[in-house]
């Protein structure tokens, strides 16, 4: 087997490990009501990682509706004076999606690795936006205990995304709230 | 306008300006002319508004006469190409979600549901007019 081949199925088996995680995660959250409780634990709640350049960031997915990659997305129809980071129009399954490059916007260049490139899918009501992200890590449970308000003196690159801070394997994570982008 | 089973359809004109395919609002159209008949009307080349390095004007190119208000003249937008024209539902056509519709200088899309294949942006023609040049020569 070829190397590009193996890498190739590594990232399938990567995609379908996210996909099934998060489809247990929020079958786990309906089941709950949208978050389980825990006297020890605290609220926990869910969420999705992933990375912006070398920063690993978080979100909560309660406004995630899914994640796909970006050759699942139709042809990508490109929109005039539009600004570089809005990559354009692209249709999944029948809903029109416009498509952010999130590093674009944040001002830190392209996504580039369009094979680990993921569209997160958030909304808002019936709004809908795909963010292109580099590359999506994992989806993780998070006590309340452990999300505190973020800085933004310490994030400046997050803009006005910065929506709180996790405490994650010894370090401050930053959260952000894609929804924003909607508003 | 065309009216069907009590419902409203939206028709739609899709132009092609320096590669783009943009959909207009025919409400927002007086009339289409070859650019040969055109004498002493503002023109807005919608290839040069697309893509600044691209000249203005050329005899060559297809135009529509927009209306600009009820009481003054219109302009005429320069094209490539004149498409198709399709009636819509309004259900066809999808805004921008606030966010998104601050930067980029469209009303709406039209949806693949509309059978032009692709996702079309529509052009907000007032916007258009009001941040385009107006009053390149044709040549």
């Amino acid at each position: 087997m070829s190397d590009k081949t193996a890498q190739s199925e590594q990232n399938v088996v990567a995609d379908d490990a996210i996909s099934s995680r998060y489809a247990e995660l929020l079958s786990a959250r309906q089941n709950l009501g949208g978050e389980s409780g825990d006297e020890d634990r605290g609220v926990l709640h869910q969420l999705i990682l992933f990375k912006l350049s070398s920063k690993r960031v978080a979100m909560a997915i309660e406004h995630l509706r899914e994640v796909v990659p970006l050759p699942k997305i139709g042809g990508i129809t490109p929109i005039p004076t539009a600004p570089e980071y809005v990559m354009g129009l692209g249709n999944l399954r029948g809903r029109v999606l416009t498509l952010i490059d999130l590093h674009g916007y944040l001002g830190m260049g392209r996504v580039t690795n369009s094979e680990l490139a993921k569209v997160l899918v958030v909304y808002e009501g019936k709004e809908q936006l795909g963010i292109l992200v580099e590359e999506v890590e994992d989806i993780v449970e998070a006590s309340d205990r452990d999300i505190h308000p973020g800085e933004p003196s310490l994030h400046p690159d997050l803009k006005n995304l910065l929506d709180a801070e996790v405490m994650r394997d010894g370090g401050l994570t930053p959260m952000v709230d894609l929804t924003r982008m909607l508003r | 306008m065309a009216l069907s089973d009590g419902g409203r359809l939206i028709d739609i004109l899709v132009v092609e300006a320096s590669g783009f395919k943009v959909g207009l609002l025919m409400s927002e159209i007086l009339e289409l002319l070859p650019t040969e008949k055109l004498q002493g009307v503002k023109v807005l080349d919608l290839r040069h508004h697309f893509n600044p390095s691209i000249q203005v004007g050329s005899k060559k190119l297809s135009s529509v006469l927009l209306r600009k208000s009820k009481d003054q003249e219109g302009v005429q937008l320069l094209v490539d190409r004149l498409g198709d024209i399709y009636s819509v539902t309004p259900e066809a056509i999808e805004t921008f979600p606030p966010g998104v519709a601050r930067v980029i200088p469209f009303w709406a899309v039209i949806t693949p549901r509309a059978g032009a294949g692709d996702v079309v942006p529509l052009m907000d023609v007032p916007r258009l007019l009001s941040k385009a040049t107006i009053g390149g020569l044709v040549r």
